[in-house]
């Protein structure tokens, strides 16, 4: 593992993500606690943004010596670094306001014994504000480096070549399951330590998201190598994508597994009202691991793009061929493999049909007789379909990833797809009206809005999968 | 034809062995919680 920077840039990079993508996940707890007038939930978003405003020192000085380093590198533009530092200056003083606003409000508090809406919603919409600016600066950041996501392929190669928007959206997406992952997993000790349940809920809750963000994340990174590779650009080897790649797929089991137990154990919680210990802290297990392999796959990722973070003592993988990816392609490509896998996925897709199509027609009001708490029982079932997919998924597309990725036109909605209706199902799962709704009742129309967009998402999914070997 | 029922075959097991683990532990998660479920 490679957890302590070397370098400047190499800290900056890894600093600077949490303040950003970190922050949408505080927010995201936050507002759950503004919503359901939590007050530990509160007072520990108010600890976090302080943490977040604290991380804008090493950040400010991190991107300062990076400046200094990266300007003796003349393809480096002086000018867009510049640009990058006069967002990035006002972001980090407003974060820093953020922070120290939020301490402030937590030492106030103690004496007065309550914490003050107002404060709360200055608090919001100073993080808001943070936000907007730090995506700014996060997004003229990524262009100091990144001038590969700005190459023009030759006419002659234009028809082979993947659009680099693959890379774009990869770097961008792949924060989300990473960063998001670690807040969870530091909320969650919290919520483990305090032995706060909305705490322990919310955090689950987390690193089901982040479980359900892994699947775009992946696929974006495969057509990224073929973005990368196809023409080859001279600085980024196929070698090092590849022990990147091995280390994704890993990382997608270890983050899946988490995800997959965390849900077990929300959706437990329903009928037995309280948390098992002992799975709670399978879960801290899976989390643990999962982001020790985490930070590794992030380490080679940042490799394949960023000599800067290089040190002399680096050993960078030199065999494109070498790796497990590599293996499985060889051994998926060959028909005794595939077809089996194939019909997993098929079973897959007719026990998540089901279990949806069932949820969805009582909560549209097909049948009333049954209360919602029956269907409910039905989830695990979906859930699990949902784990059996994902894995043969990986497998199918492992086979043939350009042509899967990159040459069908059906492969990006039906990834799109996934994540919209697997979170719509998770409302299904933590909905407290839904969980209420007894024989005869009628759902909100919320969760009828829900229900149809789940249905739409997931023979979304199916149509756009059958149709990949035809558009 | 001898490839073809090696595939039967291998379509028999891997489907055989994954919807088996995915019963069982549906079966144990639905146990675990039907002394709750009233």
């Amino acid at each position: 593992m490679h957890l302590i920077p070397q370098s400047w840039s190499h800290l900056h990079i890894l600093v600077s993500v949490f303040p950003s993508v970190g922050l949408i996940f505080v927010l995201g707890f936050y507002i759950t606690a503004l919503h359901t007038k939590n007050e530990i939930v509160k007072r520990t978003c108010l600890v976090f943004f302080g943490i977040l405003g604290a991380l804008a020192i090493p950040t400010y000085f991190s991107g300062d010596r990076s400046m200094a380093l990266l300007s003796q590198d003349p393809k480096i533009s002086q000018q867009v670094m510049n640009v990058h530092y006069g967002w990035g200056l006002a972001a980090v003083v407003i974060l820093l306001i953020t922070g120290g606003y939020a301490l402030f409000e937590l030492w106030r508090s103690r004496a007065a014994g309550y914490l003050s809406e107002q404060a709360l919603k200055v608090t919001l919409g100073l993080a808001c504000a943070t936000l907007v600016l730090m995506i700014v600066a996060d997004e003229l950041g990524w262009e100091i480096n990144h001038r590969e996501l700005e190459r023009v392929v030759p006419a002659g190669l234009a028809s082979t070549a993947t659009p680099q928007a693959w890379s774009h959206v990869h770097m961008i997406l792949n924060h989300f399951p990473t960063v998001g992952f670690v807040m969870a997993l530091a909320f969650y000790i919290v919520a483990l330590v305090a032995d706060n349940d909305a705490l322990k809920r919310s955090s689950l809750v987390v690193f089901v998201i982040c479980s359900i963000v892994i699947v775009p994340t992946y696929v974006t990174g495969a057509a990224a190598m073929w973005a990368l590779t196809v023409p080859p650009i001279p600085e980024i080897s196929k070698a090092v994508i590849n022990a990147h790649r091995d280390m994704a797929l890993w990382t997608l089991f270890g983050v899946g597994f988490t995800g997959v137990a965390a849900w077990i154990e929300l959706w437990r919680y329903r009928y037995a009202g309280r948390f098992s210990n002992a799975s709670l802290y399978l879960v801290l297990l899976f989390a643990i691991i999962t982001l020790a392999i985490m930070a590794e796959t992030g380490h080679r990722g940042g490799q394949i793009n960023h000599p800067e973070i290089r040190v002399p003592t680096d050993v960078l993988p030199t065999d494109p061929t070498a790796g497990i990816s590599q293996s499985i392609e060889l051994l998926i490509n060959n028909v005794i493999w595939f077809v089996p896998w194939q019909t997993v996925h098929f079973f897959g897709f007719t026990l998540l049909f089901a279990t949806v199509l069932a949820v969805v027609l009582r909560v549209l009001g097909f049948w009333k007789s049954v209360p919602f708490s029956a269907v409910h029982r039905l989830l695990p079932l979906g859930v699990l379909a949902v784990v059996m997919n994902v894995f043969t998924g990986m497998l199918m597309m492992l086979a043939d990833t350009y042509r899967y990725v990159v040459n069908d036109y059906t492969f990006a909605p039906k990834i799109a797809f996934i994540p919209i209706g697997a979170t719509a199902v998770l409302y299904f799962s933590l909905s407290d009206r839904l969980w209420k709704l007894k024989a005869g009742e009628d759902a909100p129309a919320l969760a009828k809005a829900v229900a149809v967009l789940v249905l739409v998402c997931w023979a979304g999914v199916i149509a756009c999968g059958r149709l990949l070997p035809y558009l | 034809m001898s490839n073809s029922v090696n595939i039967l075959l291998m379509v028999l097991a891997v489907n055989g062995f994954v919807l088996a683990v995915v019963f069982a532990a549906l079966y144990r998660m639905n146990k675990a919680v039907d002394r709750f479920d009233h």
